[in-house]
This record gives C-alpha cells, structure tokens and sequence, in this order.
C-alpha cells in the first residue's frame, strides 16, 4: 500500500530561499544571501533529498525555486544536483531551476545540463530600465544576449513578465511584449504586481493599479501572446503547443507533490503542509510545519481553486471519480448563474471558463467554495 | 454601623468630560477604605469597558462607602455617578434629585466649560449644595487661581472656597471629603412618612429580574413590603434589599435618606423608569416625587440585522439594553430592502452609537444602520397631521400640505478666532442667529437656533474640523417650524431602496443627491454588472452615478506553497460578502447606509 502511495507522487519542489538583492514586490520565503548560512542550508537539503532517495521516490517533475536559486554558488548547486540527478524518472521528466539574470553563468548553466536540468524559468521581467530600477533590478544585462546563452545549454525557456508596476504605461508593457517574444522562447508567465503584506512595496505603500487599467493590461497581453503563437493554458501562463510547464500542472491539477525547503508548502493527501520560514530552525535540522488535514468538502475546494484556473478546466468524470458525486447537480444553481453570464461552460465531458470567466474566477470560486 | 440619618451624605461627582471625574471618584472610594488599592481596577464607576474606552460615562451607578472623619465620626457616604454627556441630560438630573449636594470638578487647565454650566445648572435645579473642586493642579499648565475667578464670575460661587486638588496624585483628597461632611447637608425626610423612594437607574439581573437603584425620601422600605409604583401602576414583592460598597451587602431595610438597590421579581422592565416614585401599596404617600418625565428621543434610525435570521437575537438583545437603558425605544418596522427589522429611537447621535456598538460588542451582532432621522411632522391636505420618523414612510407628496422639522436651540462655544467660519457653517445649515457673546477675554458662545436635523448631518464633526478641535456644542430642543421639505428616494439598478430614502431641504436637494450617489458609487464595491445608483424626487432622477461592473477578479500566482493561503482568502472574501446585505442583485456594505450622513456638503468639487 505505501509503496503504491509513493509512486503516485510525481512532483518534488526544492526552495531556496537566498536573494541577491530583494524584490520588493516579493513575499516569498528568502533571505539576503549569506555564505555562511548558505552552505549550512545546502547540507539539510542533501540530508532531506537522500532520504527522499532511500525511500525509493522517483519523481517526474522537479522544480528548484526560491528566492534565487542561482545565487547558490556553483560548488553548493553541484551538492543538490547530483542528489537530484538520483531522484529522477529517467524514462521521461521536466527539471526546472529558476534562475535570475544576474547570477546565471555559463558555469551554472554546463552544470544545470549535466545534472539533467531540462527547463529553466528566468525572472527577467521587464526590459524597461526605469521599471528594472524600480524593482532593484540590474540593468546593464542584455537580456538576448543571455538568453542565446541559455539556449546552448536549455532548450525549454520560461520567462516571467510583470505588468501593473508603479509608473508602467501601456506603451511600456507593448515594448515589453515585443521584446519578450523576440527572445523566441516557449514560455511566459506574467503577472500584475499584487501588494502582498510580507512585501516591500507594501512598506512603501506602492498601490495596485485600478482594477480597469490591470484588465486593460491583461487584455493586451492576451491578445498579444496569442497572436504570436502562445496558448493562455493557465489564467498567468502562456506557452507554445506542449510546453506547458508539467511541475505546475502538479499543482493546478491539485495533485500530490513533496516539497522541501524552508517555507516551502507540501501535499501528501490528506495532508497539506508547510515548513517553517525560520531559516535557522531549518538549518539546525528541525523541520517544523504547519499542516492541515483536508477533509473532503476542503479538498473539493483545494480541487476547484486549482483546476478552474486552467484553460480546460476539469472533466466531469474525473470529479465524479475523485468525490463520489457529480458536480454539475451538486452546484447547478451557481453554474447555470455563470452559464447564463457566459463565464463557464460545462459540456458532456468537462468544465472551464471562458475568456471572461477566467479573469473574474474569484467571483465563481467565492460562490462554489464551502457550499458543499 | 447603626442607621443615622444625621451622617449620611448624598452627593454627585459632576464635570465636563475628561475633567478627572472618574479618577476622582477613584481617589475618594481609596481614602474611604472601600476598596484596597490593588483590587481596583482604574476607574471602578465606570463599569462597563465601552464607557472606559470612550472616556465618557453611559449607566449610572452609585457606591456606598463609610468615612471616618476629622470630628471623630463616622459617616456613610453615598456617591451617585452621573453619565457625562448631553445626550442623557435627563438620567443626570435624576440621579442628581437623588442627591444633596454635589462636588463640581473644573479642569484647572480648562477651566469653566459651557458643558460644566449646563451641569451646575441641572445642580442647582436640584437645590443640591455644590462642593467645587479644582482638578489636575499637578500640571504644569494648571491655572488655579483664574478657575477660582471663573468659579466666582461664570458659576457665582465663592471661587475662593474652591479645593485645589489632583486626583491623580491624590493630592488633597480627604479635604474634599472634609467638605462633603461639612458643606454638604444630611438629608431630610420623615422615616415614620409613607415611602417615597425615587428610582434613578436600574439594570437586568439574569437571576433577580431587574435592580432598581433607589434613593429613600420618605419612610422606610423592608424586604417582604408590598411596594408600588407610582407612575407606571405596578405592585411587586420586595425581595431582597442592599447596599452596594461596591459589592452587594444585603440589608433588611431601607431608611430614608439611604440609597441601595431593590429586587422585587420585577420581569417587565417597562414597569421601572427612572424617574418613577416607588411607594408601599398598602400605606402609599400621596403623591408621588416630582420631575419625572417620559423623556422622548430625539432621533431616530432602523437598525436591521445582516442576517435575516437573527432578527429574534437582535430583538431579545434590544430588550435587554432596554433594561438599563429607559431612553431606548424600539418598536418592529419591516423594509423592502432590509427585511425585518427594528426602528429604534435614542436621546441623540452618542447614544445611538453606543447602542450599536453595544449591540455588536456585548451580543455579537452584525449590523445595518439606517442613516438617523428626526421626527417630522407631517400634515396631509386632508387635515391630518402624523409624526414621522422613517423618511421612507412619507406618504405621497401630492397629498401632504406641509412639513415641520425640530429646531433646537445650539450653543457653541469656542475660542474667538474662529466665529467667522463656524457662523458660515450655521448659515449654510439654515442657522438662523440669535445671540453672540463673550464667555471670557478668550471665548465666546454663539447661539443659533438650527434644525435638528442639520446637526445630525455630520455638524459636530465639521464644528471640530473648523475650529481645531475647540469648540463644544451644547443643544436642546426649540419647536417644531414648517421647512421647505422634501423626500429623496434612491435607486439602485432602477428599484428604490426604502432604507436610503431621506428627508431633505429642497434648495439642497439636488446638490445633497449629487454627493450621495457618488458617495454610494464609492463604498460600493464593484458588482458582476454595472449598477446604476439615482437620486430621485417626486419620481424625478436628479443625480446619478454608475457602480462599475467587477472587470478582473483573479489572483495572478497559484502554485504549491500558495494555495492554502489563497483558499483562505477566498474564504475571508466570502465572509466579508456575507456581512453585506444583498439587494436584489446588489451586495451594500453596512456602511453605504449610513454614508448618507458622512458626506461632505461643503466641499466644492
């Protein structure tokens, strides 16, 4: 039985949480980097990965984030590395680092593909240097340059975007798409500056921009990207046919998947956790966490938060299977109310939003959460 | 200690707000050996954590206390606490007739407020001797001897007989207390007279019914009498008596001149006002204690329960403020909007606010406002006249011949420099002057007689941004005056709301619909569509505003270590979307209702 229960879970999530500098629109887990510290981290981290090894895990996604996983130095990413190269499904994988323009080498680079690093998801978010300025960021990089780089080593690139960023006009975001899609790759996720309470901005009390302006932005996006061959498979994230990124499929699939790390979330069914923040307690091997057990009614919750942001949605049966009733009788007053306002569709096999439905999803979810 | 009528001391602590009453009252229950110092909690008349919070005091209380003083004797000492705002002027004046003599506390950075002489007035009305006393001289900005002036010249006492104390420090305390024995009289009253016992509070006790706090005038009262009320008529059973030092100390009789609490089975609280005269039934005085008063409250709103199904919550919670509470008047009244509900009449804005906040602090209530209104008086072409106090019940304007408003008589104080704008505020509240004059080299008391409903209208507020914070306003009610008036209904996606329907002064219609609907436009959040918010008369849109429909409402990060987070968000949401009211298609936040009354007229944008 548990052996079977380990074979389920296919993902594996690695944080570090180590910046260079801070973004100051990040509430992430992450510390200003310390070698000291750094090293120390390292160490738990092969003691969590072996363990995962000895107990057989082999998983089909991994996923390094943070934080900034590249301003590990290369000796202590080799350490990580060859423990990860032993955790994979060989047959067929997707292994993603996250990478910052300003501490990606060509070294790290050679290392990431020699340890079977087959996806990489860099931060570039914007090639405006005003607004780089505005988020801390480097901008003395070329970022083609860079990515011409990446490319000899990483084929399958993401990059992320952000847009609503204090000052950003839509001439700015139109310069930054075009420039995006230059950079020929397969994969952006973009995402409107939100003003998170653990974030700096929220310190400097830097607002969100109008609801109107960051949907006209969306729009923009939107249209943009699919003229210029990329599929909105996620409310955030776009990519070519095929290079949809399977690790986050894990999570809006609401499926099971390990991670480690401090602060880092988990989902071992009936159990979600989190791992502390508290970078010392990590480092000194305690691995507290707080955990939830999902009972059923929040599992459905945790399954509709996740799939419905998905372009495809979920089918049918697959609900009917996972809970036991069907939920097109169990919600028809909510559905038919966002059939009838063409935010959903709900056909023979599945259910998804539409374009509008996407972009409003909270209001659906808000009505469907906690009504079972 | 045996009864003696000669050594008990009736008396009040009155002041203007913040003028250390409260700690007062502290210093003089310490030195009266009633409560160990560190058994007190600061402040201990005031019983209730709102009445701490907001530094002003709503129930009364009294506290029996023994005093050893400098002739040897022993004295019982009975203070009566009295509320601190215009608001229960009423309640003040009984608790003050339960007295003899009073101790007036004045600032001594202040000095003489023109709330402190509305108070002294209500004293000397009482024929109470009044122990002045000079507060807060451990201040550096204490001004002792211009208090003493102003005690001589505004009150017309002897300022020099005045007590420079600090109840903070405690500094010459017991010479208040020296004063009270000496200056204040014992009362009078035959305890052989038929009784005569005035109630002048009372508060609801789970186990006993309800305790009436009582002052004994005449004769004497023993548990197992057969008592009644004078006003109201009823008869109860007196089943048990005391003394409150604080704690309950039960006693076998009342004597006059004693003050104490009263348990008589007493279920309906409508039976026991303050103000009412208790008697025995079979020996009964003739008649009963004058000044009492069916006060009448000034204002009125609907207050509605969010959730449809704690109506019963919010009736029974009313029912039970009610019983400390005389002032309180609630009767059921149903809305389109809102559903079933209560209006509930209060002596003022302060009180309505403690009530709310009462209401949700002490029963856990989630509450809907209506904007208050006064009382109009409506007269119909037919010849009829009504009272009315929901905006929303104006019959049909073709059948009403005119409308009359309560006009109060306000007096403003404030430091001198301001008078020019705060005149202006009056004249645009259709103020109509009176009189203007100095109250010292500093300030002066401007008198306007305004309709009440102006001063509801967000005034005091305005009045305090005007002038710094300085001025006071005192105001009581004038007469009744036909106004220029008329109802503005307002419309949300086409349908009017009875709940937001308010009373207005026609020349200010139009520019008072403006600033609602955008007003509403702004605490409203955005719904799926776009909602239309109007302003109408007669039928007639004259302003308008338009809720934008919801464009984008989706975060934009869900991955692993989120999704908790965001679940519970989305939950916080949910809830947050449950306090509002849901009008036909509308969700309205609590505070859209009573927005009607915090906009801004002056502003000119």
């Amino acid at each position: 039985m548990n052996t079977i229960k380990k074979i389920k879970i296919n993902s594996l999530y690695i944080h570090i949480p180590f910046c260079d500098s801070i973004c100051p629109y990040c509430d992430f887990t992450k510390f200003i980097s310390k070698d000291f510290f750094k090293s120390k981290y390292v160490k738990q981290i092969s003691r969590d990965l072996i363990c995962l090894y000895k107990k057989g895990y082999k998983f089909k996604t991994i996923y390094i984030g943070g934080g900034t996983p590249t301003c590990l130095s290369l000796k202590d990413l080799r350490k990580i590395l060859k423990l990860t190269k032993l955790l994979l499904n060989k047959n067929s994988y997707e292994f993603t680092i996250e990478a910052n323009p300003e501490s990606l080498s060509e070294d790290k680079l050679k290392l990431f593909k020699s340890a079977g690093v087959n996806r990489i998801s860099i931060g570039i978010q914007t090639f405006n240097e005003d607004l780089l300025k505005t988020i801390n960021r480097d901008f003395n990089i070329n970022y083609f340059e860079l990515i011409n780089l990446v490319k000899r080593y990483i084929k399958n690139i993401n990059v992320d975007l952000i847009y609503g960023l204090p000052g950003e006009t839509k001439q700015d975001l139109i310069y930054d798409l075009n420039s995006f899609t230059k950079l020929d790759i397969n994969h952006i996720s973009t995402y409107s500056l939100s003003i998170n309470p653990m974030s700096l901005f929220y310190v400097k009390k830097v607002k969100e921009v109008d609801e109107d302006i960051s949907r006209d932005y969306y729009d923009t996006i939107l249209k943009f990207l699919r003229e210029h061959g990329f599929e909105r498979y996620e409310v955030s994230n776009f990519s070519k046919p095929g290079f949809e990124s399977k690790h986050n499929l894990t999570y809006w699939k609401d499926n099971e998947y390990i991670g480690i790390g401090c602060g880092a979330g988990g989902y071992l069914y009936p159990k979600r956790y989190k791992l502390s923040s508290s970078l010392t307690d990590y480092i000194r091997g305690k691995r507290k966490f707080d955990s939830e057990i999902v009972h059923k009614n929040d599992n459905i919750d945790y399954f509709l938060i996740c799939n419905l942001r998905l372009k495809d949605g979920f089918y049918l049966d697959e609900f009917y299977k996972r809970f036991g009733f069907k939920f097109e009788e169990k919600y028809k007053k909510i559905i038919n109310k966002y059939i009838s306002s063409s935010f959903l569709v709900v056909n023979q096999y599945k259910v998804y939003c539409t374009d509008e439905g996407l972009i409003k999803l909270d209001l659906l979810l808000r009505d469907l959460i906690k009504e079972n | 200690m045996k009864y003696d009528q000669s050594r008990i001391r009736n008396f009040s602590v009155i002041a203007h707000i913040d003028h250390g009453k409260s700690t007062l009252c502290d210093r003089i229950l310490e030195l009266t050996d009633t409560i160990e110092k560190r058994e007190m909690k600061s402040q201990i008349l005031d019983d209730m954590d709102l009445e701490r919070e907001r530094g002003i005091t709503i129930k009364l209380n009294a506290v029996t206390v023994n005093y050893h003083a400098k002739d040897g004797k022993d004295y019982i000492f009975n203070l009566i606490d009295t509320p601190g705002h215009v608001d229960f002027t009423y309640e003040v004046s009984r608790s003050l007739a339960a007295c003899e003599g009073a101790v007036l506390v004045i600032d001594a950075t202040q000095g003489v407020e023109a709330q402190t002489l509305a108070n002294m007035y209500l004293a000397i009305d009482n024929n109470l001797e009044i122990v002045p006393v000079i507060n807060k001289i451990d201040l550096a900005s204490a001004r002792v001897e211009t208090c003493r002036e102003e005690i001589s010249s505004r009150i017309g006492l002897d300022g020099e007989n005045a007590i420079p104390v600090s109840a903070k420090t405690g500094d010459n305390i017991r010479e208040v207390l020296e004063r009270i024995v000496t200056d204040i009289p014992a009362p009078n009253g035959d305890n052989n007279a038929p009784l005569k016992a005035l109630i002048f509070d009372s508060y609801y006790d789970s186990y006993r019914g309800v305790v009436v706090l009582i002052r004994v005038k005449e004769g004497k009262v023993k548990v197992g009498d057969r008592i009644h009320l004078m006003r109201s008529g009823a008869d109860f059973l007196v089943t048990e008596l005391g003394l409150r030092t604080p704690k309950e100390v039960q006693a076998d009789a009342l004597y006059c001149g004693e003050v104490g609490y009263l348990c008589a089975q007493i279920k309906d609280i409508k039976e026991v006002r303050v103000g009412d005269t208790i008697t025995l039934k079979d020996s009964p005085a003739l008649l009963p204690l004058p000044g009492y008063k069916k006060i009448n409250p000034m204002v009125y709103c609907g207050i509605y329960p969010t959730d449809s199904k704690k109506y019963e919550d919010l009736k029974e919670s009313l029912e039970k403020l009610s019983l400390n509470d005389a002032s309180l008047r609630f009767e059921p009244e149903t809305s389109q909007a809102l559903g079933f509900g209560f209006r509930c009449g209060f002596l003022g804005l302060l009180h309505m606010d403690v009530i709310q906040e009462r209401l949700e602090r002490e029963y856990d209530l989630d509450l809907i406002l209506t904007a208050p209104s006064v009382i109009y008086k409506v007269f119909l072409t037919s010849g009829e006249v009504f009272e009315l106090s929901n905006p929303s019940e104006l019959p049909d304007l073709t059948t009403v011949a005119h409308i009359e408003e309560p006009f109060v008589k306000a007096e403003i104080m404030m430091p001198k420099d301001y008078i020019g704008p705060v005149m202006q505020l009056c004249q645009d509240r259709r103020g109509i002057y009176k009189n203007l004059e100095y109250f010292d080299e500093t300030r002066m008391i401007l008198t306007y007689e305004m309709p009440l409903s102006e001063i509801i209208f967000n005034f005091f507020d305005k009045l305090k941004s005007y002038t710094k914070g300085y001025a006071s306003l005192d105001y009581e009610f004038a007469e009744y005056k036909e106004s220029n008036l008329t109802k503005m209904d307002i419309l949300l996606n086409g349908d009017v709301i009875d709940a937001l329907s308010s009373i207005v002064y026609k020349p200010f219609a139009y520019k008072r619909g403006l600033k609602i609907v955008s007003k509403l436009k702004e605490v409203i959040p955005r719904q799926q569509f776009e909602i239309p918010v109007q302003a109408a008369i007669n039928g007639k849109v004259i302003a308008r505003a338009d809720i934008k429909a919801v464009r984008k409402d989706v975060l934009a990060k869900c991955y692993g270590g989120d999704i908790t987070r965001k679940k519970k968000l989305l939950e916080k949401q949910k809830e947050g979307k449950k306090r509002m009211k849901s009008i036909g298609s509308v969700d309205v936040p609590q505070e859209a209702f009573m927005s009607l009354l915090s906009i801004d007229d002056e502003e000119n944008n």
